[in-house]
């Protein structure tokens, strides 16, 4: 059973001679088939919140329990290297997390539909082919969690449909956190919400609330 | 333009107070170059000195009169110019290049070190578009430029805030005298928070009135684009590319839209448009190859076509009877084994010879060291042994196996830290994946060269096997915790690096390469054998040559060395990647 929980974790930067707070003694849960909008002003920390979830970020008091994997942020250009073909980079992906190979290949080759560039020098791509090849990666790793960074799909409307369709088959066995500050991929995607702000996280069952509180904290 | 900022010349001297001052000789001089000029065999040269004479006389404004008269009708790709330019640059005189740079058709220039001054002064000036246009020619030769990309991100920086700032005061000012203005970034928070209609009403109030901007159209266009109407989007990137036809973003844009709905020939059509406009793109060129590729492949069966495909297989190995923690430990170790290939693969990403070049490279240090010393130094015989070369590799590959690592760690830089945003990938997997890699790579390296000399018969048999292969893994220990340890310290003190070279050209003299302990007189070999590389090299030498045996190979100390080394090196590195992440 996967699960992902903070237990009393803060996290905070300097900022001048005071600090600025991401999070303040947080403690959370999160099991399996979740999906958690976490929403917030600019500059309350959204980033860093995923981040620290994520483990790139050190945290300055508190555990985090991580049973399951985590995923990179969905459609993370930073594994590729421009050198290396679509397909080697791939590979690379498929071996660090001990996929089948062949069967992963297979899979991303035939969804982001790059033809034979896919065996060419990820260099000589253009960025929409780049994208659709780091989403079919991020959606071919079966992770139990999936980091969402702003973006859930990328191309023309086709393509996002698929990478739409794509995620929500994932999500049938695993959670997702995504920050977010355009309401209708929120919506689209996520059940619950959670709103970051002051170092505080506050949690909502219902969508709706959280949305209507973030609303309020604009003003 | 030009003509509004002619008046506006930027020199206050006031000439005529001080004419009556200047000195007669300097104003026979300045006589004669007026003569040159007017029988037209004055050159670049010849201006520099007019202008910089009439500066120095204080009659500012004339020199300016001068320069603008005369330079358009000297050539422009001749030698000299570019001091001319120079001149104009460091007396300031940037008022004075925008003008003309409005006279003289930079376009065909080919000095690309005054273009550069061109563009820095037009951006002193204000006059970032034109600046930009240099600087984006600049860099299509020369992408790496770090001047030329700090001064291209200063410009666009600039450009986005004027946007804001000049928005309302378009000229034409037909609009309405109800036109809406909103700022930039007031529009990306809209779009940010989803507020698209709002936003395209917006956008749409603002094309109405004329004051719509580029940026303006093209955020309208990305905004369309996730309402999912294309249509819009469509409308916004055609009106971009009719008000602002020189520029190649919209049309780019528009080509990449077509291609990705699916519309390549009407795709192709706007990167052609765009090449016009900037023909020397290689990006734009090799967009429009791709597609015209792609049109003569003919249509593709599976477009159109939104079936989810089936997932891949569970992942392998995902509950491993023999417990959790050896879970933990096969990925950790899986991560650093991938990673090291990666690392090999990546040193010569570009050639079809890449590993085999790999491997060659410290077979070739050997070599070329080698016949400098066969040839220069004509030394007959080695310390030990019958043949130099062989000595001298016993001496150099355990030097190259321990520097490299030591060298790469005082880099102070991850490789690949974009990974360190993949959770399974730790900083500490990433720098023990470079000493696996190199590891790996010397080890080969270190058959192929020994295995062509047993070939070759140059030796016949080792002494102590188990010694070499020995020797061999504590040099690999100890490269790798002063690899960490360096790594530490270079991101606390970044000339680190610096002193750390120096001390590794130091090692190569000291660490027993091209001599043995044993021949160095008694008070100095007394300080050397603490060296622990030296150790670790008479030890490996120690493994193929019986007679050579001496009595410094102290393993208690090395091991204590290496063992505090990495202890160290792990204990720094953590807290510098803790600091270096937060």
């Amino acid at each position: 059973m996967s699960m992902l929980a903070l237990q009393s974790v803060t996290k905070s930067f300097p900022a001048g001679d005071s600090r600025k707070f991401v999070l303040q003694d947080c403690s959370f849960q999160l099991g399996a088939a979740q999906r958690l909008a976490i929403i917030g002003p600019n500059g309350s920390g959204k980033t860093t919140l995923i981040r620290v979830l994520a483990g790139s970020e050190p945290i300055d008091s508190g555990i985090i329990h991580r049973n399951g994997r985590v995923s990179f942020p969905v459609g993370f250009r930073g594994t590729f290297s421009p050198e290396l073909s679509g397909a080697e980079n791939v590979r690379f992906l498929a071996r660090i997390y001990g996929m089948d190979e062949d069967q992963m290949l297979d899979w991303v080759q035939d969804f982001c539909e790059i033809g034979d560039y896919f065996h060419m020098p990820v260099r000589t791509y253009s960025a929409g082919m780049f994208g659709r090849i780091a989403f079919a990666a991020s959606f071919a790793v079966d992770f139990d969690f999936y980091l969402v960074d702003e973006v859930v799909e990328t191309g023309d409307r086709r393509f996002r449909d698929k990478c739409a369709a794509a995620f929500n088959a994932r999500l049938q066995t695993a959670s997702l956190i995504l920050i977010s500050q355009n309401m209708r991929t929120i919506r689209a995607f996520c059940e619950s919400g959670a709103v970051l702000y002051n170092g505080k996280l506050t949690f909502y069952d219902d969508l709706d609330d959280a949305i209507e509180h973030y609303e309020r904290l604009l003003g | 333009m030009p003509n509004q900022k002619k008046n506006t010349t930027h020199v206050t001297g006031s000439g005529q107070s001080e004419t009556a001052s200047a000195d007669t000789a300097g104003a026979n001089t300045l006589a004669r170059l007026q003569q040159r000029f007017t029988t037209g065999e004055a050159g670049w040269n010849d201006l520099v000195f007019l202008y910089l004479g009439l500066l120095k006389s204080g009659q500012a404004g004339e020199a300016a009169a001068r320069v603008l008269e005369l330079a358009p009708q000297l050539d422009l790709n001749h030698d000299g110019f570019d001091r001319f330019v120079r001149s104009l640059f460091r007396t300031k005189a940037f008022a004075l290049m925008q003008q003309l740079a409005a006279v003289l058709p930079l376009d065909t220039l080919t000095h690309e070190s005054a273009l550069t001054l061109f563009a820095r002064a037009l951006n002193q000036q204000g006059d970032y578009l034109k600046s930009l246009h240099f600087v984006t020619r600049l860099l299509e030769s020369n992408p790496a430029s770090a001047e030329l990309n700090l001064l291209k991100d200063g410009l666009l920086k600039r450009l986005e805030d004027r946007i804001v700032t000049e928005a309302p005061s378009a000229e034409g000012g037909g609009s309405g005298p109800e036109a809406i203005v909103i700022p930039q970034h007031e529009m990306t928070r809209l779009i940010e928070a989803g507020q698209f209609e709002a936003a395209l009403d917006i956008i749409d109030g603002m094309i109405a009135s004329g004051t719509a901007t580029l940026s303006l159209l093209m955020l309208g266009a990305k905004c369309a684009t996730s309402m999912n109407d294309e249509d819009k989007a469509k409308s916004y990137l055609a009106k971009a590319i009719e008000l602002f036809p020189a520029n190649v973003q919209p049309k780019l844009q528009m080509a990449e839209f077509l291609e990705g709905q699916g519309h390549l020939t009407e795709a192709l059509q706007f990167y052609e448009a765009a090449l016009q406009v900037m023909p020397h793109s290689t990006r734009l060129q090799r967009l429009r190859r791709n597609l015209a590729e792609r049109l003569s492949e003919g249509p593709e069966s599976s477009r159109g076509n939104v079936a989810l495909l089936p997932f891949p297989a569970s992942r392998v190995n995902r509950n491993s009877w023999w417990g959790r923690s050896t879970d933990h430990f096969a990925t950790f170790w899986r991560v650093i084994w991938n990673l090291a290939l990666r690392q090999i693969r990546l040193k010569h990403p570009r050639s079809s010879l890449g590993l085999v070049l790999v491997v060659v490279e410290p077979v070739a240090y050997v070599a070329v060291l080698w016949l400098a010393m066969e040839y220069l130094i004509h030394r007959a015989r080695p310390p030990i042994g019958e043949h130099w070369v062989f000595f001298y590799a016993t001496g150099i590959i355990p030097y190259l196996l321990f520097t490299h690592l030591a060298s790469s760690g005082a880099r102070g830089r991850m490789p690949f830290r974009a990974l360190l945003e993949v959770p399974i990938i730790k900083p500490v997997s990433i720098l023990i994946a470079m000493s696996l890699a190199e590891l790996l790579v010397m080890a080969s390296a270190a058959t192929l060269l020994f295995g062509a000399f047993y070939l070759f018969g140059i030796f016949n048999s080792v002494n102590d096997a188990y010694g070499i292969l020995a020797a061999f893994l504590a040099t690999w220990l100890l490269g790798t915790g002063f690899m960490m340890f360096n790594y530490g310290v270079t991101s606390f003190i970044p000339s680190w690096q610096t002193a750390w070279m120096l001390l590794q050209r130091v090692l190569f003299f000291v660490s027993g390469i091209f001599l043995v302990a044993q021949a160095v007189p008694k008070p100095f070999r007394d300080y050397m054998v603490w060296n622990p590389l030296l150790i670790c090299i008479e030890w490996f030498r120690h493994g193929f040559y019986t007679l050579y045996n001496p009595p410094w190979i102290d393993l208690f100390y090395l091991s204590l060395f290496i063992g505090l080394s990495l202890l160290l090196g792990i204990a720094l590195q953590a807290v510098a990647n803790r600091r270096g992440t937060a």
